[in-house]
């Protein structure tokens, strides 16, 4: 916890870290924007492969989709991983004001 | 910015990603599913444990399948006597061979070679060797 304690009095604000670090449109942005890029990533490549194939092509598109799911998943898992972290140590036993509340 | 916040967040950005996930993955099904109108036809029989191809002129091959790159294939497939599975990985070509009925599946085979063409759903007791040879021309 004194590394905790460390990491977040001389990194990032611990105090505030719900309110002032990342509002939530910040956050929200944070989390879509690699979504944002893997969406464009097809759009841009269907445009470009339209010239040189007369059929759609399901080998790349199925593989393309397997691997944007899969960022997706992932950005899922690290939502979740996250907001699961934050609370732990947001709402730790060990922190002296989360010890005031509690008596 | 009250503690519900960190909820809202949590649940908006779960909930935004997992609509992406499914509006994506149903235009890409939609995309391709659809059979090009000028793509031949052949049929696929299956039977234990080898594959029988017809192609549009009549001619057949067993345990073969020659096919030309660039050129759309529509594959009709059906059983003879349980269910098996056409499925050729290299382009993710998968269908239910089910007796009875004729399950359909495209593609356009894009590179020349020669491809594995197998059996994908355990169908008794040679399962492991049904396999045919695809190869593609130019």
């Amino acid at each position: 916890m004194i590394i905790f304690d460390r990491i977040f009095k001389y990194g990032i604000k611990v105090k505030s870290l719900g309110v002032a670090l990342v509002t939530s449109a910040r956050l929200l942005s944070l989390v879509l924007a690699p979504l944002l890029v893997a969406s464009l990533i097809p759009i841009l490549d269907s445009a470009f492969a339209q010239e040189a194939d007369q059929f759609v092509n399901r080998r790349i598109e199925i593989w393309a989709l397997f691997y944007r799911l899969m960022t997706a998943a992932f950005i899922v898992g690290a939502v979740v991983q996250g907001v699961m972290l934050f609370i732990a140590v947001r709402f730790r036993e060990g922190k002296v004001k989360q010890r005031e509340v509690a008596r | 910015m009250g503690h519900a916040m960190i909820e809202w967040v949590y649940i908006g950005a779960v909930t935004a990603i997992l609509v992406w996930v499914g509006a994506d993955s149903w235009v890409a099904e939609k995309m391709i599913d659809e059979i090009p109108e000028e793509a031949e036809t052949i049929k696929v029989t299956a039977q234990q444990w080898f594959w029988t191809f017809e192609h549009a002129d009549g001619t057949k091959e067993v345990g073969e399948l020659h096919l030309k790159a660039g050129k759309a294939y529509r594959f009709e497939v059906t059983s003879k006597d349980v269910i098996h599975a056409f499925n050729i990985p290299f382009y993710t070509a998968m269908i239910d061979a089910v007796p009875g009925r004729i399950n359909k599946v495209w593609f356009a085979p894009d590179q020349v070679g020669e491809f594995l063409i197998q059996c994908r759903e355990y169908c008794g007791l040679l399962h492991s060797q049904m396999r045919a040879k695809l190869i593609v021309e130019a």
